[in-house]
């Protein structure tokens, strides 16, 4: 172990430190890779953060977080989302928990139009958090729904991540999409399940529907239903369907939704132009905090790899010559663990690779090795301290705490790795969807 | 002494172009004995893809891996060390334009003048197969057919494509395959059959269309950072010069036999049809990468120069070619092979 | 120790009940710093401001811009070439340049898990030292490097190479540099509102 890789894991333990003194988290990630970088490898780090800066830069996907985000805006300043939520907890008024159930749908459909976790949970966070705070809903099981179901998309196609994945491990990248349809289903019913079963044992999680204020018909509830409904088909129509047609790139289906959805404000008679200037203005600085977050923990994640100590731990543990159930936990333990303070990029960049000729070697399914992988990466973004989805929602839900947010999510982590051993249990789970569309 | 290489490539890892490092620091360490340890990883490991050659420059990687494609932002001429059709030599003849014809120095002198990366030592290695027309919905059968296709591709042949009528459609690499899939672009092409199928294309485009001239081959770059390279002694030195050499044969012989594997699986397992592109359509690529190198040649003069260089070695080695080489069809036809 | 312009916002608070939450947001209560501070931290707040604004309409054009393509290239089958380079070139200078006014908003997200218990005194001498001890280096080496590349890119006449367009590279390179820049002018401002704050104990 050289000096530069124990100065890597210092940089991992400075982290966690360093990341609860309270300065904000973007730039803490920027000076800890500054401060590292520049002890273990002189003024290279500085030209290392531009490198990593102009790769977000140059990321055109990631124009849809702006698109998203001002779509956000734009729906909430006219109130039109809030009508929906609004329908959907009068038609299922005795149903406690029905938001949950609202916000886990519209995650799933959501996920199928992006794969930028940025973009879905700011978007399902403007528009969910505010009407359960209004609703007494439980803050930490609320923020963990919208973390966790707006983190789905990464798992659903289209998704970045496995685009990246898939030539990195050998697969073909609609055959992983097919891989990872049925995982991040089961991980929907999941949480599905856990939120009503914690409902119905405590109602007071999500609470029913006042009896004062339930609707007084079947009908009245419908009609809520249908009129909340309408602008969420249009919309969904705009972004996934544009996509779904081949008429739009996923970034033009956010900018189709964007657009869709200033359409609807100018229909509804709400759009006045303060308002559109607020809603441009708040997207500039939302857009603004997500991806100088995600630019910083690249920064971070490339020092960290660049000191060497990420090519360390992966080495040293192909060297265990474990069987090829071991190599699989194995690599399961540390893509969970190094989950916590990197995201997904340092860890498909560095660490499968070195993994890949043992996982070959060992005969395994690589097809099933990389759902397992996605699923896991999935995880990374809602395990502290570096858990973007957390610094999302608390940016457009400041009424919630990060303690909160985080309690909220450990339960949906637990989750996640009850979805990891079925999937590990159960491989065809992954393995079936793939061979009935391509074989 | 020992002395360890942090090295980054553009590509992904499970990519031939990629593993062509992983094998170039195979045979450099066991070469050495282990004096020269070069870790590899793939393109966005420290700096992403497009910015290794910058990287080396600076020494935030010690060594990096790619294809002068990359770099025809930074200067045209990029394409002609890469890709373009070079008179009709595909590119293990344009290795001998290097090795013989001064392509070497040219690229030296691409590299540290004409984009001014001084600090980086420049070595050009493992030649490829022509690279396929691409993916289609349906066989191209005519130059009309090409007319308004929406189709992917990057760099100069971008350009080609243009010249010849297509509808050009700028998507990210990572977006191609979904891209194809949802019908946003018609077409696209990616590199060699063994990579295109690990790209996932026969999952989305059945008709397979080869050959062409749009990009025939390629030459990768190997750079190393100066300082780098001073530091090593002499015996070292020559066994990456060599180690160069031998990878760049073996990335050839490893070409015929795994890319002939996947076509054969692709065809007969995947469904995937190999369609014949017309004649007429390769001659009207020719005349179209033709006008667009003319245009780049009459605006910079470093192009021009490194295009009469091309030119004055295929005078003499593309008819070589053709008259001391026997046609193929005669042994196809008398093996039995199809 | 009034300024014109709190009088001027306040009269069209009154006037407007929609007037959007930006401008009531813009009117972070800066009693507690005594002038000349107090005129330097309302100038740098209102570059912020007006950077911010110029980008907030950038976010449109970028709606537009995208919309147009997918409508070009689908019903007219005539692709542009310059709509790739312009949506992430527009992206990127957004969420770049807007990293200065997401500072002056408190919109970098904190840790607050401790932070928000703390007094504010406290509060702000944890800010002061981290701002002062490694923000501002942390940024200057991030705008020379930045520069370094900006201007490296200039003397090649370096261009974007995925589609046919082509356009010339340095302005979108020197975007970094400038980023480096504003969010330190705008690291001043913070700076002295945490002094202040760190001198009355009062967060106001
Ligand atoms: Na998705
Ligand atoms: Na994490």
């Amino acid at each position: 172990m050289t000096f530069d890789v124990v100065l890597g894991f210092i940089q991992l333990l400075t982290l966690l430190v360093g990341i609860f003194a309270g300065f904000p988290i973007a730039f803490t990630l920027i000076v800890l890779t500054v401060f590292f970088g520049y002890i273990g490898l002189g003024d290279l780090a500085f030209n290392l953060m531009v490198y990593q800066a102009w790769g977000v830069m140059s990321t055109e996907t990631l124009a849809a977080v702006p698109l998203f985000v001002f779509m956000g805006y734009i729906l909430e300043q006219a109130g039109i989302m809030e009508r929906l939520f609004r329908g959907f907890q009068f038609t299922l008024a005795r149903v406690p928990g029905a938001l949950y159930i609202g916000v886990l749908l519209t995650s799933t459909i959501f996920a199928t139009a992006t794969g930028i976790i940025g973009a879905s949970v700011t978007l399902i966070g403007m528009l969910a958090a505010p009407v359960m705070t209004k609703s007494n809903y439980d803050p930490a099981l609320s923020a963990g729904t919208i973390t966790a179901g707006g983190t789905l998309g990464i798992l659903i196609p289209p998704s970045v991540m496995l685009v990246v994945l898939g030539p990195v491990v050998d697969v073909s990248i609609p055959k992983l999409f097919a891989a990872c349809i049925l995982p991040g289903l089961l991980i929907t019913v999941l949480f599905l399940g856990y939120t009503l079963i914690r409902c119905w044992l405590k109602p007071e999680l999500g609470p029913a529907l006042p009896e004062a204020e339930r609707p007084s018909s079947w009908m009245v509830a419908l009609r809520e239903l249908a009129f909340g409904m309408t602008p969420m088909l249009i919309l969904i129509g705009a972004t996934l369907g544009s996509i779904l047609t081949g008429v739009a790139t996923p970034t033009e289906g956010a900018g189709m939704g964007a657009a869709g959805a200033l359409l609807l404000t100018i229909f509804y008679g709400r759009f006045t132009l303060p308002r559109l200037q607020t809603a441009l203005y708040q997207t500039v600085i939302v857009t603004s905090m997500i991806l100088f977050l995600l630019l910083a923990s690249n920064m971070f994640g490339a020092v960290f790899n660049r000191l060497g100590t990420g090519p360390w731990i992966a080495n040293t543990l192909v060297a265990w010559d474990l069987p090829p159930m071991g190599v699989v936990l194995a690599l399961m333990v540390v893509v969970f663990l190094l989950g916590w303070p990197l995201e997904w990029a340092p860890i498909v960049f560095i660490f499968l690779p070195i993994f890949l000729p043992i996982v070959q070697q060992a005969d395994l399914d690589l097809l099933w090795i990389s759902a397992l992988v996605a699923v896991n990466l999935q995880t990374a973004f809602l395990s502290p301290p570096v858990a973007m989805a957390a610094y999302y929602l608390k940016a457009v839900a400041p009424q919630w705490s990060l303690k909160q947010i985080y309690s909220g999510m450990f339960q949906f982590v637990a989750l996640q790795v009850v979805a990891l051993l079925l999937v590990l249990a159960f491989p065809e789970i992954a393995l079936w969807l793939p061979r009935v569309m391509f074989d | 002494q020992e002395y360890k290489w942090t090295v980054q490539t553009a590509y992904a890892a499970g990519d031939d172009l990629h593993l062509s490092f992983v094998k170039l620091a195979e045979m450099v360490e066991e070469m050495s004995g282990g004096r020269l340890v070069m870790e590899v990883s793939p393109g966005g490991a420290f700096v992403p893809a497009f910015d290794v050659l910058d990287a080396v420059d600076d020494g935030v990687i010690d060594a990096a891996g790619g294809d002068a494609d990359y770099w025809v932002g930074k200067h045209p001429a990029g394409s002609l060390f890469a890709s373009a059709p070079g008179f009709g030599m595909p590119s293990i003849d344009l290795m001998g334009w290097m090795e013989y014809g001064g392509g070497k120095e040219l690229f030296a002198e691409y590299i540290n003048e004409t984009l001014q990366f001084d600090d980086t030592v420049s070595f050009l290695l493992s030649p490829a197969q022509a690279q396929p027309f691409g993916w289609f919905e349906e066989a191209v059968t005519s130059v009309e057919d090409v007319q308004g296709l929406k189709y992917r591709t990057p760099g100069l042949p971008v350009d080609v494509m243009r010249e010849m009528g297509a509808a050009v459609v700028t998507v990210p690499g990572s977006e191609v395959v979904p891209s194809l899939e949802q019908g946003v672009i018609e077409t696209a092409e990616y590199f060699s059959p063994k990579a295109d199928m690990i790209l996932g294309l026969p999952d989305v485009r059945k008709v397979y269309m080869m050959p062409s001239y749009l990009q025939l081959g390629l030459v990768q770059n190997f750079f190393v950072n100066k300082a780098k390279w001073d530091e090593l002694p002499d015996d070292l030195k020559a066994i990456v010069r060599y180690g160069v050499m031998a990878e760049s044969a073996d990335f050839y012989w490893r070409g015929l036999d795994e890319n002939s594997k996947a076509l054969a699986t692709m065809e007969e397992e995947m469904g995937v049809e190999v369609a014949e592109t017309p004649r007429e359509v390769m001659k009207a690529q020719l005349e179209a990468w033709t006008a667009v190198l003319d245009n780049y040649a009459a605006e910079d003069e470093f192009f021009a120069k490194v295009l009469d260089s091309q030119r004055e070695f295929a005078e003499r080695v593309v008819p070589l070619k053709a008259r001391i080489n026997p046609p193929a069809d005669i042994a196809l036809e008398h093996f039995g092979f199809e | 120790m009034t300024s014109g312009d709190d009088d001027e916002l306040l009269r069209a608070l009154k006037q407007d009940e929609d007037l959007p939450d930006i401008d009531k947001m813009r009117q972070a209560p800066l009693a507690n710093i005594p002038q000349p501070y107090r005129g330097i931290v309302r100038k740098i707040d209102s570059f912020a401001d007006l950077y911010g604004y110029v980008l907030s309409w950038l976010v449109l054009a970028l709606v537009a811009i995208v919309v147009m393509e997918a409508i070009r290239r689908y019903a007219f089958n005539s692709p542009s070439i310059w709509a790739y380079d312009m949506s992430y070139m527009l992206y990127g200078t957004i969420f770049m340049l807007g990293a200065g006014t997401t500072l002056r908003f408190g919109g970098h997200i904190r840790t607050d898990l401790f932070f928000k218990d703390w007094s504010p005194r406290t509060q702000a001498a944890v800010d002061i030292s981290f701002y002062v001890l490694l923000f501002f280096p942390g940024m200057v080496f991030f705008l020379w490097a930045g520069l370094e590349k900006a201007v490296d890119s200039f003397l090649i006449s370096e261009r974007a190479a995925a589609s046919f367009w082509r356009p010339i590279l340095w302005p979108y390179r020197a975007v970094i540099p400038v980023t480096a820049l504003f969010l330190m002018i705008q690291g001043v401002s913070e700076v002295i509102k945490a002094f202040f704050q760190f001198k009355t104990g009062d967060t106001a």
